[in-house]
């Protein structure tokens, strides 16, 4: 075995499997369309590498992530199938199995989830299945690895021949259609079975029909012409006018699932789903489930700062500022480090980026919540409670996810957005991604709430949240005007049964997520720190004996006027905006440089001296707002492949984040603030 | 010595950091992505902006 392809419906625990059996690790969450573009790993016991596809529920796509698959199906021609079947929801599953196991290659199938199937006093004959399948059964519970050692050894034994015996009967007109066609395409595809491919023209299916080679080899109108005949002889023969042919082979092949699965299941202990019945009741309820979900989003900010991400951080910030900066000021002292060396490591260095890691603990926090929330199968319930009102606005529902992978990271959110197939829809959705507030501006919320609204952080930060959220929704609406076109997306979200997600992976995610940020702190956020630091040094005049004379202080200052009417006319903020542009982060290591002080309470004290909670809570919409940082304007670059619409995404980000604040701190002092 | 070496490393290695960092940002997609071991789109060619299926 050389190469295998991991292909299922969605949501059935593909990435799952493909992390146990190779060693990479990839995003997983328990909700449809986590998975958008294959993935290619190397197996553990490097006998091959296996490729992980999007979830399809047929060869026939209905969007671009689905097409994905069909389309590796056609050109890659892998040498072997690993069909990963939803255990509890076999009938379902067995659709694209029985396309797959007509695709002529080996085809092994993975009985996941067989936890979740006994739990709902499903019994399963595997035995009897593989026989009726003429293929190996191999159960699993992909969660927490159980099979996966069984199916690499069935891997490393599958053979060509494997189920070649496998057939459905289309009945006389189809199959002698299928001949028909089988004997025009021969020789299109070497590698592909020609009953697969005629099946797959029969079905119209748009992959094969519009591939290079079927074009090339000019069938198409003699194949169209076998189409449309079979068609008129099954509506003379059924007595039907509008059946299709589509229609009939799909027919056709769910009597033979319902034959299966009643062969197949013992059905008689199945217990109804009532614990996700129930929580649904509550959790997705057309009135209630909106403000639940903000109920939760509270609670989540409550635990991410007041409850626990504060004490932690505190921990944190003492040893940072003590043992650590004591360490490293003997350390200098030792060597005889210079007066200039000192303060770049005292205060650049630990400054800019223990600034930083100092928030560490809500980070991951608010990481280890979201992941949760993915693997219980809350995430799904999400998606359709906004959908409608995304619907309002004249987004597709399927640009909940980039947003909401947005509240991580902004770049993998613009990324995301290429599940929608429509271009327009797509650029919209990336153009707003940069709304929700990511992980990197979590840090300027804590330190500035921290300071100001110590007793109602959670509101605050909530609120700021909730702000980006709403500006996202009515920008939607006002951009869709200009360049949404009326085509749109197709939205389809599968609703899990809810489940207690398991610790390991609840770990595993939550660090995958988060690393990114230590890595960046490490690299990234050290280098702006230490440049950062030498700006504040050094002036246009030589060495600056006072921060105000130094070359930050004066490209800070020319912010400084524009920024005058919205609350934070200083140097000193102009400067963390300016430098916050490489990441949102360093808007803090900025001011934790400026104000070099020794520790977070000191900061704490300059900020609270400096700042008014008015102008604090202005400055924090303002970078919630404003440009996206460095590496989402790359990535806008590189999605949009155009400059006009980059500039204009931090163009309109610039004047949106100017307008709310002024809004915020004129209002503010208008109403007394 | 040790001071210039300590001041030395420190400047090198912020100068390659960034450098490293806005060269990343420049490739955009997965390059500059802060969980690009972990997303969901694991950096297969960008569609075509016209691209329709």
């Amino acid at each position: 075995m050389s190469d295998a392809v991991l292909v299922g419906n969605p949501n059935t625990g593909k990435t799952s499997l493909f992390n146990t059996l190779t060693s990479s690790y990839e995003y997983v969450g328990n909700w449809s369309g986590v998975t958008v573009e294959k993935k290619v790993g190397r197996l553990k016991d490097k006998s091959g590498i296996l490729t992980d596809l999007p979830g399809i529920y047929s060869l026939h796509p209905l969007s671009r992530d689905e097409g994905v698959a069909s389309e590796f199906l056609l050109t890659d021609s892998p040498s072997l199938l690993i069909n990963i079947v939803d255990a509890s929801q076999l009938e379902r599953n067995l659709y694209l199995t029985l396309q797959l196991l007509e695709y002529g290659k080996p085809v092994i199938i993975g009985l996941n989830m067989m936890d979740v199937a006994e739990s709902r006093g499903l019994a399963i004959d595997t035995s009897r299945l593989a026989a009726r399948l003429q293929s190996k059964v191999v159960p699993l519970i992909a969660r927490t690895g159980a099979g996966s050692k069984e199916l690499l050894l069935a891997m490393s034994r599958a053979e060509a021949r494997d189920n070649a015996g496998f057939r459905v009967d289309y009945g006389e007109v189809v199959e002698k259609a299928i001949e028909l066609i089988s004997r025009e395409v021969n020789g299109l595809f070497p590698s592909l079975s020609p009953r697969w491919l005629s099946l797959q023209i029969l079905e119209n299916n748009p992959v094969v029909m519009e591939s290079s080679p079927f074009l090339e080899a000019g069938v198409r109108s003699t194949v169209s012409k076998i189409r449309d005949q079979t068609e008129q002889q099954l509506r003379s023969l059924t007595g039907t006018d509008n059946s299709s042919l589509q229609e009939y082979i799909r027919s056709v092949r769910t009597t033979l699932i319902q034959q299966i699965c009643r062969e197949t299941v013992d059905f008689s202990q199945s217990k109804p789903h009532t614990l996700t019945e129930k929580l649904d009741k509550i959790a997705a309820h057309p009135v209630w489930g909106v403000p639940l979900f903000l109920l939760l989003m509270y609670l989540t900010f409550q635990l991410t700062f007041d409850w626990l991400g504060n004490p932690l951080s505190d921990i944190l910030e003492g040893f940072i500022s003590g043992p650590v900066s004591s360490l490293a000021i003997q350390v200098l002292g030792a060597v005889g480090a210079s007066d200039f060396t000192r303060a770049l490591i005292i205060d650049g260095v630990i400054g800019g980026v223990g600034g930083v890691l100092v928030f560490i603990p809500q980070i991951f926090i608010m990481f280890l919540i979201i992941s949760f929330i993915e693997d219980s199968g809350y995430m799904a319930r999400i998606t359709i409670m906004m959908d409608k009102l995304m619907e309002m606005v004249g987004l597709n529902g399927k640009a909940l996810i980039p947003f909401i992978i947005g509240f991580g990271c902004n770049v993998p959110a613009v990324m995301a957005s290429r599940s929608l197939e429509q271009p327009k829809e797509r650029l919209l959705t990336m153009l707003l991604t940069p709304l929700m507030s990511c992980s990197a501006r979590l840090p300027v919320y804590a330190l500035f709430a921290g300071v100001f609204f110590a007793k109602s952080q959670a509101l605050v930060v909530l609120s700021l949240y909730v702000l980006g959220i709403v500006l996202a929704l009515l920008l939607a609406k006002l951009f869709s005007r200009f360049i949404f076109s009326g085509e749109k997306s197709f939205f389809m979200v599968e609703l899990p049964p809810y489940r207690w997600p398991q610790a390991v992976t609840l770990f595993r995610s939550t660090w995958e997520k988060g690393k990114g940020f230590l890595r960046k702190a490490g690299t990234f956020i050290l280098g702006g720190s230490v440049l950062i630091w030498l700006m504040t040094y050094l002036g246009p005049g030589g060495i600056a004996s006072d921060m105000d004379d130094s070359y930050l202080a004066a490209v800070g200052g020319l912010l400084a006027g524009i920024l005058e009417p919205l609350g934070f006319g200083t140097w000193q903020s102009g400067a963390a905006l300016i430098t916050g542009f490489m990441a949102k982060e360093v808007v803090v290591s900025t001011m934790n440089i400026i104000y070099h002080v020794p520790d977070l309470a000191g900061l704490q004290g300059q900020i609270a001296g400096a700042f008014t909670p008015l102008q604090a809570y202005s400055f924090m919409a303002f970078v919630l707002l404003y440009t996206p940082c460095l590496a989402t304007v790359g990535v806008l670059r590189k999605e949009t492949a155009s400059w006009k619409w980059t500039l204009f995404s931090i163009v309109y980000s610039l004047t949106l984040a100017y307008l709310v604040a002024l809004i915020i701190y004129q209002g503010g002092i208008w109403l007394g603030l | 010595m040790a001071d210039i070496l300590i001041a030395g490393t420190v400047f090198v290695l912020a100068a390659i950091a960034l450098y490293r960092g806005v060269r990343k940002s420049r490739k955009g997609v997965c390059a500059s992505c802060a969980q690009n071991k972990s997303c969901a789109m694991a950096c297969a060619e960008p569609p075509s902006p016209s691209s329709k299926k």
